[in-house]
């Protein structure tokens, strides 16, 4: 632990029930600032797919309620203004990953901060953050696969107030939306959020009419505690003390020919502190996968993991930061220096979730979670239809949820919550394309006692010619199993062209010509397994063959169940096959991570694949 | 002589109110329901009410009936074996379920996601393409495909069948050639389409609904068959009405057909009602509050109206069906009190349910619940029996409450105050979304408050919401059955539009409501209801281009061939869009859908009014006891409502009882008894 407790620890001078009102109501609050943006704003990828932060911070800029990772400070130091400036009614806006220490981690994600007041004192901030559709940048949806710098990633909007003293300034979102390729979804999609932030002003004054402004700060307070408190307990009994854990795991590549890159994690516990080291991740790549992983972000990841995993009515917040020493290493990865390219974050977001879950699966006994589809793949398909009209469509995919501690992971299923696919019927009436297929990937999950979720395939028929720009992961290394639990398999993408060709893609590519008629087959990877795949009911198993979510081949090799002409399980031939299969193997591994060449082998693979496809013809 | 009767088929219970037209009388009577033959005990109950009410089944000129047989068949998944006929390409729609997981991060650790209504065995992709936006067809229907799908589906044993095709919304013609090759090759298995049950935009949405439609049909067929059956078989001419979850009124042809519109045909009629008395009442401006053992419903009524949303959501499952915009939480009599690990107090939604019940039902349960928090302040009386029937075991109540005092470190009575104050914030919560976050200021509403539980806690609500004045109806633990008495035929038609209004003109939005009020008209004409009773209320459902939000704009329909055109519309889009979210955009206005509600008026009830008596209610006072309220007893007189007349006036704090629940007043409020038997709260002067 640091050297001294955070100010909010000990006795708080307030009433229990008030307590819990104030709790429930910032909580609720924290679901309507979001239903607010979802609803108003009009980009789909808000609408439909929920990408938004909410955050509702005390007046040291803590966070008391929300999904975040707050740099309300760093925020302030990289505005032309002191603490002092703020006035009641200002939003601050910025969408630059560098000035917010990575608490939003590329050039699309627009961040609107509030200062709240009551009675002329600052008692708080709001926030909220979500993807715009296009900040400008070499590509449409601003997220170049090759990119060298941020510079190409589009305008930047260092801290500056968008409104002032609740006067709204035109001048500046009507620069910032000049910018982009869609300015009319960047103006409202702004506002939305400012509206967002408005939502929780709201709510606070309305709590402080009610208890109090000295109330609810005290609740604000009292709340940090009650989290820390029960982290606390989490940590002395989940983390065991002196022993270190260690995990590493790859992202494929970062679209330039540069992988597999690493990511490597230690954890220990010394006292109440646990220490999460990234020391030997891979240096900072030259393309756009490196992840400015905001500290205070990757503390509320870990603290959310073991409150989700043991005690998911525990609030999480701030409070229990100071259990938790995070180390960085500068210029890696996962701590890249300006100006380094961000736009691709996806991949290495979710390795660094993989290899979290990863580590506390070896230190925390029976609890094992398997690797997932490792990014939130999305595809851009941008040009001008034939009648002149600009069209850009932005969509997130997704695939194998892991299996997970008593239960079978979900196919196609996103691992991001609140996410949802936006529907094919949008998509077709919107935008010069058909959604042909959109179905399950039979037998990518990992097999084991459960199943890893299965990946899905997505085939869209363009019906105009345009470019598309996508980037996915798990192309080459492979969603790992846990625990004789098998690895998933990797993701695929095809373009078949209208004279019948079909061409493999790498899984991150910019601006890609296609043609009317042109087909791309979108398929994401799915989630390892977890525990012994023979030890697997032999009924879910033919279950699962007669709902053609696993092949009769998959059921006898890997699960070791043998079906009759009528699908059902041959009790005797099954046991049989159970018992071959058990005398035939090694004892497997802890983690297995699929058939992966050694790493130069696969340093080449990747290597020559972007050469090839960069010298493809066109 | 002649008589109307509304059903209210719940779980434990089946209430039934006989109104004589002639004497304006009401007869209330609940007998127990029977949910392995739902129809037994709605026959059982109609004899038993009529008998009670002098009268006999031949007598019932209308039947009004609501039942939770949908909600309880999805919450339980007991429906049929549904087959699903869809695109070839997109057999996982369900499957696949738009890929949402539950929040917040690490969400999909823990979530529990239901086996799809159609299991994947029963579904069955067929190729056939109907473009987009166009809706002309493309890609001929495979019928040969259909054809085999059918047989082999009747050959596996599904119960029914759903068609649902991509982009039917713009052009059902496909879909609607499925529906008679299924008729063709297996004319006993009911089948729906999609672009009937929905004819919107969202494929996941859509074939859900659709689902759950057929789910729910053989059994509602087989339910209402057998009630229509008994019923004339014992004599009964009587015409019925199945409510609807939006609170109106349908054929029992008709729900038969579209039985996912009964998915909350229970809760809507305590609000329909609500409405029907807040306005009889003169303040139609109000939220309701229905408690009852383990949950909550609140929504809010505006002019007399009740909100209505497009989003239905039952368990797990949110659909596409209009239904009262009914907000539940997880808070009721039954609902559980504990402290958790970092000593919060959570009321909730865990229940004790019916057994073994709350502490105090001496059923041995143990837990502390909010009935038990009641029972320790005074706020249930010793002179009362719970619901009439139970002896109520005080010390276990007091013992079960002493455990969170424990783990509080307070007093019992602290602890009891502390469980009301929790669960009172968990209904105060779903109260502010269905009015706050939507615009409404809830100082501008008055509260009805019913359910079992509702009368108990209402006041206290009021008071934090300043919603006055506080109503609690008579009859409020059947305030449903009343309330399907009020409600009117009625069904909505809608059509997908999805035009902005650079592309058209007033004239054409007229002409396409003016279609969909002739399909509107046809179909009153079909459930029987004369031309002079019909009406018609037209909505437009606005956004800003791209938007996700639908906001029901009303229309009238003249208007828009006049020179204004569609400007009214967007001038009142704008307005709540502001008034709402705070802020207005330079964008189009996009009418995604158009929508038209057709009435037909059914007179099943009429609110009878007193003359107001004197103030002084002293002859109906019966006992007295300590009540506790904020940290302090008070003495406080019990008054026995029968014996209350209109115009009695009674200061706080009060208890008032009724056979089937009890009403609180707290200290500095005032009752009065209105000319129609509410009980109207307020706060007294002095405040």
């Amino acid at each position: 632990m640091s050297d001294s407790q955070p100010d909010f620890v000990g006795e708080h001078d307030i009433d229990q029930t008030t307590l819990d009102i104030i709790e429930s109501t910032l909580s609720n609050t924290r679901y309507e600032m979001d239903r607010v943006v979802e609803t108003t704003a009009i980009s789909p990828v808000i609408r439909e797919q929920s990408d938004q932060f909410p955050l509702i911070a005390d007046a040291k800029g803590r966070m008391v309620m929300g999904q975040f990772g707050s740099a309300i400070d760093t925020i302030l130091e990289n505005s032309a203004f002191e603490r002092e400036d703020l006035e009641d009614g200002d939003v601050i806006a910025t969408n630059d990953p560098y000035m917010c220490a990575g608490a939003v981690s590329h050039t699309p994600d627009m961040l609107l901060l509030r200062p709240i007041f009551y009675e002329d004192d600052l008692i708080g901030f709001s926030s909220q953050w979500g993807n715009l559709m296009d900040v400008g940048g070499k590509t449409p949806g601003s997220m170049p696969v090759q990119a060298g710098t941020i510079f190409e990633e589009g305008m930047r909007l260092p801290p500056v107030k968008l409104y002032k003293q609740g006067e709204f300034d035109s001048e500046l979102l009507q620069t910032f939306a000049h910018n982009t390729r869609l300015p009319n979804h960047a103006e409202a999609d702004i506002k939305a959020l400012a509206a967002g932030t408005k939502a929780a002003e709201t709510r606070v004054h309305e709590l402080c009419d009610r208890f109090g402004k000295e109330t609810y700060v005290e609740a604000c307070d009292a709340i940090l505690d009650r989290t820390r408190d029960g982290m606390i307990d989490l940590i002395h009994e989940f983390i065991p003390e002196g022993e270190r854990y260690t995990f590493a795991d790859y992202v494929d590549d970062d679209g330039m020919g540069n992988g597999p890159i690493k990511l490597h994690l230690e954890i220990y516990r010394e006292g109440e502190t646990v220490y999460l080291d990234w020391t030997g991740t891979d240096e900072q790549v030259p393309g756009t996968v490196n992840f400015l992983l905001n500290e205070q972000m990757f503390k509320m990841f870990t603290g959310v993991f073991l409150i989700m995993a043991f005690d998911p009515l525990l609030t999480f917040n701030d409070g229990y930061y100071d259990l938790f020493d995070v180390t960085l290493p500068e210029g890696s990865v996962v701590q890249p220096e300006f100006p380094a390219a961000l736009g691709n974050r996806l991949p290495m977001m979710a390795r660094q979730f993989d290899v979290l879950q990863a580590t506390f699966s070896k230190l925390i006994d029976d609890f094992s979670v398997a690797g997932s589809y490792g990014t939130s793949p999305n595809l851009v398909y941008a040009g001008t239809d034939s009648e002149g009209n600009d069209f850009q469509m932005l969509e997130i995919l997704y695939g194998g949820i892991p299996a997970r501690p008593g239960g079978d992971g979900l196919d196609g299923h996103s691992w991001w919550p609140l996410f949802r696919t936006v529907p094919a019927e949008y998509q077709e009436a919107y935008y010069p394309l058909t959604i042909d297929e959109y179905s399950t990937r039979t037998d990518t999950g990992g097999a084991g006692e459960f199943r890893g979720g299965h990946g899905i395939t997505k085939v869209y028929t363009f019906e105009e010619d345009g470019a598309i720009t996508f980037q996915d992961d798990r192309a080459h290394t492979y969603p790992w199993g846990v625990d004789g639990g098998q690895h998933g398999q990797t993701s695929e993408k095809k373009l078949i062209r209208t004279d019948g060709t079909e061409e493999e893609l790498p899984s991150k590519v910019e601006n890609v010509a296609v043609q009317a008629g042109d087909k791309l087959v979108f398929s994401t990877a799915g989630g390892g397994g977890l525990g012994d795949p023979v030890e697997r009911d032999p009924d879910v198993v033919a279950t699962e063959v007669e709902r053609g979510l696993i092949s009769e081949v998959t059921a006898r090799e890997e699960y070791g169940v043998v079906l009759d002409d009528d699908g059902a399980v041959e009790t005797t031939a099954t046991e049989e096959r159970r018992n071959e299969i058990r005398s035939n193997r090694d004892e497997p591994d802890a983690f297995d991570y699929g058939p992966l060449p050694d790493n130069e082998t696969l340093e080449a693979q990747i290597a020559n694949e972007r050469r090839e496809f960069a010298n493809r013809d066109n | 002589m002649s008589y109307n009767i509304g059903v209210d088929v719940g779980g434990t219970f089946t209430d039934v109110i006989v109104f004589d037209e002639d004497t304006h009388e009401l007869t209330i009577d609940k007998v127990l329901s029977t949910p392995k033959n739902p129809s037994e005990g709605v026959v059982h109950g109609i004899a038993e009410a009529t008998t009670k009410a002098d009268t006999s089944l031949s007598e019932v000129e209308l039947l009004f009936h609501g039942t939770t047989v949908v909600t309880n068949m999805l919450l339980e998944e007991t429906g049929a074996r549904v087959g699903l006929i869809t695109t070839a390409g997109h057999t996982d729609i369900l499957h696949l379920a738009r890929a949402w997981t539950p929040g917040p991060l690490y969400g999909w650790m823990g979530m529990e996601k239901p086996e799809p209504l159609a299991d994947l065995v029963d579904t069955r992709g067929v190729a056939g393409t109907i473009d987009s936006p166009t809706g002309e067809e493309v890609e001929p229907l495979d019928e040969a495909a259909v054809r085999e799908a059918v047989r082999e589906l009747e050959a596996a044993g599904v119960e029914s069948v759903t068609v649902a095709l991509l982009n039917s919304y713009l052009n059902p013609a496909q879909e609607e050639r499925v529906r008679e090759i299924v008729s063709e090759e297996a004319p006993e298995l009911p089948v729906s389409i999609s672009s009937e049950i929905v004819p919107e935009y969202g494929e996941y949405e859509r074939t859900l609904t659709t689902v759950i439609n057929d789910y729910a049909r053989p059994t509602v067929i087989g339910y209402l068959e057998d009630l229509d059956n008994s019923l004339a078989d014992a004599g009964s001419t009587a015409t019925m009405n199945i409510v609807r979850s939006d609170g109106g009124l349908m054929s029992s042809k008709a729900a038969k057909e579209r039985p996912v519109e009964l998915a909350l045909s229970g809760p809507s009629g305590g609000v329909v009602g609500a409405a029907a008395i807040a306005t009889k009442k003169g303040t139609p401006d109000v939220l309701t509050l229905d408690m009852g053992g383990t949950s909550t419903d609140v929504s809010l009524v505006e002019s007399g109206t009740a909100e209505t949303t497009r989003q239905t959501k039952v368990g797990y499952r949110e659909f596409t069906s209009r239904s009262v915009d009914v907000n539940t939480v997880g808070a009721g009599g039954g609902s559980i009190a504990r402290v958790q690990l970092n000593g919060a107090l959570q009321v909730g939604p865990e229940s004790a349910g019916a057994d073994p019940g709350p502490a105090c039902y001496g059923q041995g349960g143990e837990q502390p619940t909010v009935t038990d928090a009641n029972v320790v302040l005074g706020r249930i009386p010793p002179s009362v029996q719970l619901g009439g029937r139970m002896e109520l075991d005080r010390q276990a109540a007091r013992d079960a409450v002493a455990t969170v005092a424990d783990d509080r470190g307070s007093t019992v009575e602290e602890a009891a105050q502390a469980i009301l104050d929790i669960v009172n914030e968990n209904m105060h919560g779903a109260l502010r979304v269905v009015s706050v976050e939507r615009g409404y200021d809830p100082r501008e509403f008055g509260l009805v408050a019913f359910g079992g539980a509702g009368p108990m806690h209402a006041n206290a609500l009021a008071d934090v919401m300043d919603a006055y004045p506080l109503i609690v109806p008579p009859g409020p633990g059947v305030m449903s059955a009343f309330g399907f008495l009020t409600s009117d035929i009625q069904n909505e038609f809608s059509e997908t539009y999805l035009e902005t209004e650079e592309d058209i003109t007033g004239e054409d939005v007229y002409e396409k409501l003016h279609d969909l009020k002739g399909e509107a008209g046809s179909w009153l004409a079909s459930e029987g209801v004369d031309e002079d009773a019909h009406s018609f209320d037209y909505f437009a459902e606005c956004r800003y281009f791209r938007q996700d939000i639908q906001m029901s704009i009303p229309v009238t329909i003249d208007n828009l061939r006049s020179e204004a055109g569609l400007a009214e519309i967007k001038n009142d889009f704008e307005a709540r869009h502001d008034r709402q979210f705070g802020f207005s955009l330079d964008a189009p206005l996009e009418i995604a859908n158009l929508r038209v509600i057709g009435k037909g008026t059914v007179q099943g009830v009429t609110i009878e009014e007193e003359e107001l008596t004197a103030s002084d209610p002293s002859d109906a006072v019966i006992d007295s006891n300590d009540v506790y309220f904020d940290g302090d007893n008070y003495e406080t007189p019990v008054y026995d409502r029968a014996r209350l007349r209109p115009g009695n006036e009674i200061e706080g704090p009060a208890v008032v009882t009724d056979n089937d629940s009890t009403v609180v007043v707290q200290p500095d409020h005032r009752a009065t008894i209105d000319r129609y038997g509410n009980i109207e709260i307020n706060r007294g002067e002095d405040q």
